[in-house]
């Protein structure tokens, strides 16, 4: 991992891809019927549209930087070293940013779309959850100071979250009628009614978006790793 | 069975313990009850008591639980010295500790919690049409509750923190439950169960089952300083 | 500090790649789009907003790296 995200090739693919997606996602019309190049023209979404290649690959940068992180608290725990546990806090803490990023754009879109900021929606619980489980188990990192016990609790604590959130997020939604598209008879965006156009854009936007996260995450932890050393040599 | 010896032996100890400090029981008790009368009370004042809605009834109830909760579990890693902990870490395996610590915070809240029910009733009157149903997600919520904050707060107390913190920590945590459980509990107040009655119960099942695993799994990790 | 200055930084950087393209959406983005010399515009803006994270993340990167070989030998 240490290498990977010392490489230079993503991170060049990330910006290739990302200024493919914002240029292509704004430039290419809705579809009016002579279009040979358009977007779907959806009766609520309109325009809004565009934001699928934004909103959805932040959701998905999250996750990603999520479950990279919970990875890395359980091989902290099969096998202690200081660097896993700053690797599971740096993916953390990059996703939650993240995870705000998706919610901004996501309130956005819901006032456009759906006339509020905040609607009382069980995916926009469950991310609003998702937040404070992450932000607690911040708090829980910097209340305590000693090292090795700060890593141990942190890695048992995000496994525990994380096992329970994804719980959560798998089945509440399907408890209650969502405004989410394919929820409760909502006009499904299934498969993201992903013409190919869309497709064309989504991919490499979401392939983007988490490379843009993993090189910013990735920084996160460099820094962080630097300041650890460093604060070592001091005493 | 050697297992099953020990943790049945070890629960038999913890209890024993607790109810030794009669003062533990019986402040929680107390806290319970004042709770209950500040909910009365503050009911009474704003004249809602009269034709309240069994919602509130059950929101209250459902808070006032949570907070028992957490207090007891707390409680019960907090007051562990450090020397008592010494003596069970030659004495027992970690899951024979964390079990037990699960079962007994369970039995303790739960009587806890039926035992807030019973004073609701009496205070605040009686919304249940369905007494099974209301007995059933009670056990459900509280055992839930208990088997999440238990483990939460054992890593809140390992960190020398507040309960404060095993509250940040555990009530994120904690919404999925209350959502299902609040949802169960409210069909007690119908005449009928509604349609998806079964399935809630599975899931909620399922919310009590999952820190139950992760707990005997991760405990181990996280009880030697 | 510094480092949680420029975190901060990075999250505004973001954070108005999307209030520009939102303002946009908002009304008559269809007449915008036919305008073509303005939606050059606000794709521009957006395009040179994208860069200067990708070149501030490089700077990151390279401030860092230089730190990185510097701390190596007393490792």
């Amino acid at each position: 991992m240490n290498n990977f995200l010392k490489q230079y090739w993503w991170k060049a693919l990330a910006i290739v891809l990302l200024l493919f997606a914002i240029i292509g996602g704004l430039w290419v019309p809705l579809y009016h019927g002579t279009e040979d190049l358009s977007f779907p023209n959806l009766a609520i979404l309109n325009e809004s549209i565009r934001n699928l290649l934004y909103h959805v690959p932040m959701w998905f940068a999250m996750v990603f930087l999520l479950l990279l992180s919970f990875i890395y608290s359980i091989s902290y725990l099969s096998r202690p070293t200081i660097e896993k546990d700053s690797y599971a806090a740096g993916f953390a803490e990059i996703g939650i940013l993240f995870g705000a990023l998706g919610i901004f754009t996501g309130m956005i879109w819901a006032k456009s779309t759906w006339g509020a900021f905040w609607t009382n929606d069980p995916k926009l619980n469950g991310a609003a959850i998702g937040m404070l489980i992450y932000l607690a188990y911040i708090i829980l990192r910097s209340s305590v100071d000693d090292e090795v016990k700060r890593a141990k609790l942190a890695a048992s604590y995000n496994i525990f979250a994380f096992v329970m959130y994804i719980a959560f997020i798998f089945v509440i939604p399907r408890l209650t009628d969502s405004l989410h598209p394919g929820n409760g008879g909502n006009p499904a965006f299934s498969s993201y009614d992903l013409d190919n156009t869309l497709r064309l854009f989504f991919y490499p936007a979401t392939i983007g978006w988490i490379a843009l996260s993993m090189w910013m995450a990735g920084l996160w932890i460099r820094a962080n790793n630097i300041k650890r050393k460093l604060d070592e040599n001091e005493i | 069975m050697n297992f099953v010896k020990q943790v049945w032996h070890f629960v038999l100890m913890e209890l024993r313990l607790e109810l030794r400090l009669k003062y533990a029981i019986a402040a929680l008790s107390m806290y319970v009850l004042s709770t209950v009368y500040l909910v009365y009370f503050s009911l009474e004042y704003q004249g809602v008591l009269e034709d309240m809605e069994a919602t509130i009834w059950s929101i209250f109830f459902w808070l006032i639980v949570l907070f028992t909760t957490v207090n007891v579990t707390f409680q019960s890693f907090s007051k562990i010295t450090q020397g008592r902990m010494l003596f069970y870490y030659t004495l027992v395996s970690p899951q024979v500790f964390i079990l037990s610590k699960l079962i007994v915070n369970a039995l303790i809240s739960l009587v806890l919690s039926i035992f807030t029910g019973m004073i609701f009733i009496f205070v605040l009157g009686n919304p249940i049409n369905q007494s099974f149903i209301f007995l059933l997600s009670l056990c459900l919520g509280t055992v839930g509750y208990s088997l999440l904050f238990t483990y939460i707060s054992g890593i809140a107390a390992k960190s020398g923190g507040n309960s404060a913190l095993a509250v940040v920590l555990g009530f994120p945590l904690s919404i999925p439950l209350l959502s299902i459980i609040v949802k169960l509990f409210g069909e007690s107040f119908n005449a009928q169960v509604g349609l998806n009655f079964d399935n809630n119960l599975l899931i909620a099942l399922g919310f009590n089952l999952i820190p139950l695993l992760l707990a005997l799994i991760l405990f181990p990790y996280i009880w030697r300083d | 500090m510094k480092m949680r200055f420029r975190l901060v930084a990075i999250f505004a950087f973001i954070f108005s790649v999307f209030s520009t393209s939102y303002a946009q959406t908002m009304d008559n983005y269809q007449e915008l789009l036919n305008q073509t010399d303005k939606m050059i515009a606000v794709i521009l803006v957006l395009v040179i907003i994208l860069l200067g994270i990708a070149l501030f993340l490089l700077f990151l990167e390279k401030r860092i790296r230089k730190l990185e070989d510097k701390n190596k030998p007393i490792e």
